[in-house]
């Protein structure tokens, strides 16, 4: 194999660990910016979205009405979560939010090795009979694709949406100023549940990729995504939708990148030196590189 | 007849009482200014009115309907709208999504888009700055886009909290000219300003606040010859 086929394979890699990295924090970001809320639970939705799917794919649902199916499920896990864990602090201190989304994180995947079983599953849904594509030379593996594609595809959707529509405006109204909000008549509850519905459907999506990419899911699988997904979001900039998907693309390519370029007995600290690319950046810009620095508010 | 009637209206912060029964109300096609120092109650007394505070007691009557503990939005739809103290234009949105969020509740799309067309006919300077981010707009043009806003709604009462802070004279007397065009299209407005002189010029009648309580009430020209305004708030 050639050079070149290697670089482009570590690319299309990189565009697609990229790629979901994105699609996890812009939830994050979305729900933090209209909600000021910090979600760790945001990770468990992936996968409420992946069992879903793999239960509909396992009923005998065709696989499309699966992967529809399970990322539904996971918007509307992220719904009853809003209601019923959230809406009812909403003014609380920061902290009370954030410890109760650490509760909501113990009852899913508690939750979930009840009801799932604790063990490892596959996840093949995604695995196509030939899983790549052979270019002269260069293989690139049909997930990857497929994930780098409806990614993109995603992404337009909901730049579209909350540059055209008048509930995507409203959302970028209430992340830029509560009060002025409020004064203008904007109903907050829709604003807000629409951004947890759509933040948790990306969960879901991602969730699909996920497990798909490691060809099995278990009920602890929403950890991992999430802490990347947060230092994703602090490089890109808090709270930033564009710079979201920035940061989920950067960390991305840096993972891969280290994986793929330090001496082999130095890419076991992959994720150290990805750290280190943090702090870097915030040293740089403390605000991430897209945020800007605006005043602390509160709801 | 009495487009609104504030009653006995007290709020707290916490502990510390800003309003201590105030009771006001305005006629339809008035303008009716509030004047005071800073920490009076004016913002306050505004704020509750658009359904921002919760009073502890006392009432707001719009059009003898009763909103004292009504959500902004319903507020909003009833046909109040705020220009609020600082402007707080949306920053990162453009003009345009500025205005169109001014009109967040109403239906009626080609009807936006041609008080769209008024607003800027009312504030020219806007017309070129559609597209650009409200946050890098200057000082003046973000009081107009402010004002803008508020009347996207078609607002039979307009509030309009301090819009003279921090602009140059010629910006002020713009902008003033302008509340009065709106006067003589119908609108109602109640405004509250530090700027005692050029808020009792155009205003109908008056209030004067001190402390939590209206200490003096009358005509503007009442207020403006009485000489405990002029002493104060008139400098002399």
């Amino acid at each position: 194999m050639s050079y070149a086929s290697y670089l482009i394979q570590q690319f299309v890699n990189a565009l697609s660990l990229g790629s979901i990295y994105a699609l996890v924090t812009i939830g994050l970001a979305m729900v933090f910016s209209v909600l000021r809320l910090i979600n760790f639970a945001h990770g468990d939705l992936m996968m409420v979205g992946a069992y879903g799917i793999l239960m509909l794919w396992k009923a005998g649902a065709p696989f499309w009405l699966a992967i529809v199916g399970g990322v539904v499920a996971s918007g509307i896990m992220g719904l009853i979560m809003e209601r019923f864990a959230y809406r009812p602090l909403r003014g609380a201190a920061d902290m009370t939010t954030l410890l109760t989304s650490f509760a909501v994180v113990v009852l899913l995947e508690n939750g979930a090795i009840l009801v799932f079983g604790p063990n490892t599953r596959p996840f093949s849904i995604l695995r196509f009979s030939v899983p790549t594509y052979n270019l002269s030379g260069t293989l690139i593996s049909k997930i990857d694709l497929v994930t780098v594609i409806l990614t993109l595809c995603t992404l337009l959707i909901l730049a579209l949406f909350i540059k055209r529509t008048k509930l995507g405006i409203s959302m970028r109204a209430v992340a830029d100023d509560l009060t002025a909000s409020r004064l203008v008549g904007i109903k907050l509850n829709r604003v807000m549940v629409t951004a947890f519905f759509i933040g948790s459907l990306f969960a879901g999506v991602a969730g699909l990729f996920w497990g798909a990419r490691a060809g099995k899911i278990d009920p602890l699988m929403g950890f991992i995504p999430v802490v990347k997904a947060f230092v994703a979001a602090v490089i890109g900039g808090f709270g930033s939708i564009a710079g979201a998907v920035l940061g989920g693309y950067v960390l991305g390519f840096a993972e891969v990148l280290f994986a793929g370029f330090l001496p082999p007995n130095y890419s076991g600290y992959r994720d150290a030196f990805v750290f280190v690319l943090l702090i870097l950046i915030l040293l740089v810009r403390p605000q991430g590189i897209l945020g800007s620095r605006t005043r602390e508010r509160r709801i | 007849m009495r487009v609104l009637q504030v009653k006995d209206l007290e709020v707290y912060y916490g502990h510390i009482q800003a309003l201590k029964g105030v009771t006001f109300h305005i006629k339809k096609g008035e303008i009716v200014s509030v004047i005071g120092s800073n920490g009076a109650g004016k913002s306050t007394t505004l704020m509750s009115i658009a359904g921002l505070i919760r009073p502890s007691s006392g009432s707001i009557a719009y059009l003898e309907k009763d909103l004292t503990t009504l959500d902004p939005y319903t507020i909003v739809r009833s046909g109040i709208s705020m220009c609020p103290e600082g402007r707080r234009i949306f920053s990162n949105l453009t003009v345009r999504e500025n205005l169109i969020m001014g009109a967040v509740q109403r239906k009626d799309k080609k009807g936006v888009l041609k008080d769209i067309d008024w607003v800027l006919s009312l504030f020219p300077a806007l017309k070129d700055r559609l597209g650009q981010i409200g946050g890098t707009l200057s000082g003046g043009e973000q009081q107009m886009l402010a004002i803008s806003r508020a009347l996207m709604n078609r607002p039979p009462l307009l509030l309009l909290d301090e819009p003279s802070l921090g602009l140059a004279p010629f910006l002020v007397k713009k902008i003033f000219e302008v509340i009065v065009n709106l006067k003589n299209s119908g609108t109602t407005i109640l405004l509250v300003e530090q700027n005692a002189k050029q808020a009792l010029d155009i205003a109908d009648r008056g209030y004067v606040m001190e402390t939590g309580y209206i200490s003096l009430e009358g005509t503007s020209d009442y207020l403006k010859h009485h000489k405990k305004v002029q002493a104060a708030y008139l400098g002399g």
